[in-house]
């Protein structure tokens, strides 16, 4: 069966088994019938898309990117020049009427790490972006676990409301789960933080994903994602030499922003 | 593009000539070989972004801007399979793009990404005597409607809907009662001694 056919509706029979089957080790497979289904759309609606995408893939691709350009490309440079006009006329105001004030969006000084604007001038924050919640099961009044009690409420149901920050993150936490794992993730974005200041100044995000042993000490890492392997090397050491984690989940995936 | 195209081979999830063409473009910088290798998981990737972004508009800039950053990425990072490299970095760019829109988004971060291939082949296709013995157990051991979802799937291959049909439920019900039951299978697994 083919995914369009799947995607389209046909959802019975040993083929469609034998694709939900396949999605399993298939992430991309797996999230992108999920969107399908969350998003059927207008009929044709997708297809159209899909065949736009496909030429401006190909424009692109032979040289023509200006013309390519994503809609929301142009959107993104129109705003930029608008937010540039309008942030030089407040300012001059401000400075006209002898007052000038400063808008803090989501930077704090200090040491807890909020998800904000990377500072200018070089200067970078270390910054854990995601972690997955220790269980996101959907409630299952059957889903008893059978090992002794975690430290975590397995049964709750925990989702994560995007973008996450990292404090809102712990205090979701905090209200589901013992101090411990609130006090693990600040324990590691403070480490993170103290090994990021004699780094580097090299930033960008490295997904990275790990086992957990017995002892609580990651293993089995494997960098998903980095941009350089400076940065990837910088992560694994960053995991051998931080702190323990909690056993559950046994594997866990996480982005940092350096 | 979604019919007759092999890209949605699941048997084969990275195509070797998926390889090949990537490797051609890392040596010749020939944005055509990206552009047909994008091209053919682009679909899915598509899809992705309307799980993330929840609209169709923005997973098609957003599929597009993907494309355009991809030259950059591809020549700087070490990639050794395709396309989880590509699902990891698409997830990113509509994270991140969430992020500087302010959204908030809910998205449920399962273990999906972490399924325990040994157990899945082992539950469809069966293995190791000793292991299927201690799989016989732990399926025995899950709750009902786990139990029941599990062997609908893995033993009667029978589709989410199939199932949710004949047990007059809900499609979503069925997908959380096989999750969770996969995960009970893996942790009854585990105490036996059985590592997957």
């Amino acid at each position: 069966m083919k995914p369009d056919d799947y995607i389209r509706g046909e959802r019975r029979g040993r083929e469609a088994h034998d694709l939900e089957l396949g999605s399993m080790g298939d992430p991309l497979l797996a999230d992108a019938i999920d969107g399908y289904d969350a998003v059927p759309g207008a009929p044709g609606e997708h297809a159209d898309a899909l065949e736009r995408l496909a030429e401006g893939i190909a424009r692109s691709a032979s040289g023509g990117r200006a013309a390519a350009r994503s809609r929301a490309s142009r959107l993104r440079e129109r705003r930029i020049r608008g937010w540039s006009v309008a942030s030089a006329a407040v300012l001059l105001a401000a400075v006209a009427g002898g007052g000038v004030w400063m808008v803090r969006n989501g930077v704090r000084t200090d040491d807890s790490h909020t998800l904000a604007d990377r500072p200018a001038g070089g200067a970078y924050r270390s910054e854990v972006v995601e972690i997955l919640p220790p269980v996101t099961v959907i409630p299952d009044e059957e889903n008893v676990p059978e090992t002794a009690p975690s430290p975590m409420p397995a049964q709750t149901r925990m989702q994560s409301e995007l973008p996450v920050v990292a404090e809102a993150m712990a205090e979701m936490m905090a209200d589901e789960a013992p101090a411990r794992d609130t006090t693990q993730t600040e324990v590691f974005r403070r480490h993170v933080a103290g090994r990021n200041r004699v780094r580097g100044t090299v930033t960008g995000a490295v997904t990275v994903s790990f086992e957990v042993g017995a002892d609580g000490r990651p293993r089995d890492v494997r960098i998903v994602e980095s941009p350089t392997p400076e940065l990837g090397d910088f992560v694994r050491s960053l995991l051998d030499e931080g702190p323990d984690w909690p056993a559950e989940p046994p594997r866990k995936l996480i982005t940092i922003n350096l | 593009m979604l019919t007759g195209d092999p890209i949605f081979d699941t048997e084969t999830q990275t195509r070797p000539d998926d390889d090949r063409l990537l490797a051609e473009f890392i040596e010749t910088g020939d944005a055509a070989l990206l552009g047909e290798l994008y091209t053919r998981h682009m679909p899915l990737v598509y899809g992705l972004c309307l799980k993330y972004l929840g609209r169709a508009a923005d997973a098609e800039d957003a599929t597009m801007e993907l494309f355009e950053e991809l030259v950059d990425k591809v020549a700087r990072q070490r990639i050794r399979n395709f396309r989880t490299w590509l699902w990891s970095v698409a997830r990113n760019h509509c994270l991140q793009r969430l992020r500087r829109e302010k959204r908030r988004v809910r998205v449920d971060f399962d273990d999906r990404f972490m399924e325990s291939a040994p157990l899945v082949h082992l539950l469809s296709e069966g293995g190791d005597e000793a292991a299927l013995a201690a799989l016989e157990k732990c399926v025995e051991k899950l709750p009902e409607r786990q139990r029941e979802a599990v062997e609908m799937f893995f033993m009667e291959r029978r589709s989410y809907a199939d199932i949710a049909d004949a047990t007059l439920g809900e499609v979503k019900r069925v997908k959380s009662y096989i999750q969770n039951g996969k995960r009970n299978l893996r942790l009854c697994m585990e105490r036996r001694g059985v590592r997957l």
